[in-house]
């Protein structure tokens, strides 16, 4: 088997991802794919509302069907019919 | 959703009280587990980090299911032998049968029946029965208008196991290449110029060589010599035309200079057919200024058939821009390049009989001039409208 590549390409090895506060928002098959890093804890879950802790404020998104998952380096991804999106300064 | 890699490798679900499901995600994001919540609130969570989330669970009340997923269903049939291997054969004979050419349905054939092109299909190579992997489409659609004359464009499509073969046959009537033109025209000067040289083919001309012309004047008008019967015609010939033409740069001292500072990586994804698969995405603040380079890297079989899978990485490249000043050195020799570079482009179309040129500095940088006599073709038709 051959392949056929750049040379240039060295080997797959993830960066370092700086935790800085992120949020990221694209069309997705059932609504909308909301991806948020900088996430230091979940604060509230359902399936209508979700609370998001950063280093520095809140964020709160609310809708229908609403779905969390977790990946590294506190990147969170919330996938469903995103209706609202607020943010708040302060974790209190 | 399940991530691939969950089901393929394996994975549980963890349930918990409601109110906990928050507390749980907020100590997972702190321990990097990788999880997500599923439609009926329960924490679907990778096997291989299932240890780890157990020891973070420590004192919530949580349930625990069997491992799920293709590894997790392979462990529970692991003493059922016969499903197992049945359903890998079941699995292997799909694929086999899949990846044959069951059917070819041929469209766009008027003059041609669908059986010579089917011929002529399997004269290049391509039938019914044949496996899609090893079939190189571009190859059989070469060959094929190399056999098949009356063909001028053909291409080969797959939906499933059947080949949607589109033609286009040639139309001899369309072929217009040597009709003589139709209609009447005079051959009109395209610019000022001093007549080099006029061979008429059809028409009487009116310049002779030595004669100063401006654009539009008639070089051959559109009339029969008397002594051929006279009347109208399509004027035709070559006149050669001799002008001068002024080409300057300028190039300025100070410019910007534009270096890569970062090369990022920042996606990875791995394409199955018409499916793609993201493995890694850098989520990040874009940096204004920066070149998103895709590679793809394709893997073939003894250097021949393209195998249907190959790994997309895409990398971010970050500029920065820093100011510089050219020496008088490179200043003459950037701005002769650019002058060399704009005369070849004038020269493309003519012959070049005379060049001077000379260069200045200027307050900005440098300015470089050429004064160039050249030679070209100048006639072009100009219909004659009948009322």
């Amino acid at each position: 088997m051959t392949d056929k590549s750049s040379p240039n390409i060295k080997e797959l090895r993830a960066p370092a991802i700086i935790n800085k506060f992120h949020l990221d928002a694209e069309r997705s098959a059932f609504g909308m794919t909301l991806t948020v890093c900088g996430v230091i804890g979940v604060r509230d879950f359902s399936r209508e509302s979700i609370e998001i802790l950063t280093h520095t404020g809140k964020v709160f998104i609310s809708g229908r069907r609403l779905s969390l998952s977790i990946y590294e380096n506190g990147a969170v991804e919330i996938k469903g019919r995103v209706e609202d999106v607020r943010f708040g300064y302060g974790k209190n | 959703m399940v991530r691939i890699d969950a089901i393929i490798f394996g994975y549980r679900k963890i349930s918990v009280s409601p109110d906990m499901i928050s507390v749980v995600s907020s100590r997972f994001i702190r321990a990097g587990i990788i999880s997500s919540i599923d439609g009926d609130g329960k924490i679907i969570v990778r096997e291989r980090d299932i240890k780890k989330a157990r020891e973070i669970l420590s004192g919530i009340s949580f349930e625990e299911s069997k491992m799920l997923g293709l590894l997790g269903a392979i462990k529970r049939l692991k003493h059922k032998k016969a499903i197992l291997i049945s359903s890998l054969i079941g699995a292997i004979i799909v694929f086999l049968a899949s990846s044959l050419v069951w059917d070819i349905r041929i469209d766009g054939n008027d003059s041609l029946t669908d059986a010579q092109i089917t011929e002529a299909l399997s004269e290049s190579n391509f039938s019914v029965g044949d496996v899609w992997l090893l079939c190189d489409r571009s190859r059989i659609e070469s060959d094929f208008l190399r056999n098949l004359s009356e063909i001028s464009w053909i291409n080969i499509n797959k939906r499933g196991t059947v080949a949607y073969v589109s033609v286009m046959e040639k139309n001899s009537q369309n072929d217009t290449e040597n009709e003589h033109p139709e209609g009447y025209a005079n051959l009109v000067a395209s610019c000022d110029c001093i007549i080099e040289e006029i061979t008429v083919i059809s028409g009487t001309p009116q310049v002779k060589a030595g004669d100063v012309v401006k654009k539009g004047d008639v070089l051959i008008l559109g009339l029969k010599p008397i002594e051929s019967g006279g009347g109208l015609c399509y004027a035709e010939g070559r006149v050669i035309g001799r002008m001068s033409e002024e080409v300057s740069v300028e190039v300025e001292r100070e410019h910007e200079v534009r270096r890569v500072e970062r090369k990022k990586l920042s996606e990875i994804n791995i394409n199955f057919f018409n499916f793609s698969i993201n493995i890694f995405k850098l989520y990040g603040n874009s940096v204004n200024g920066c070149d998103i380079i895709k590679n793809i890297k394709v893997f073939s079989l003894f250097g021949e058939k393209r195998l249907p899978f190959s790994i997309s990485t895409s990398y971010v490249l970050e500029y920065d821009s820093t100011p510089e000043s050219y020496d008088d050195t490179q200043i003459v020799k950037i701005a002769s390049e650019r002058l060399s570079v704009k005369m070849l482009s004038l020269l493309s179309d003519a012959d070049l009989v005379k060049i001077k040129t000379d260069g200045r500095y200027t307050d900005k940088g440098y300015q470089m001039r050429s004064q160039i006599l050249l030679t070209r073709e100048v006639a072009e038709a100009s219909p004659i409208v009948l009322n």
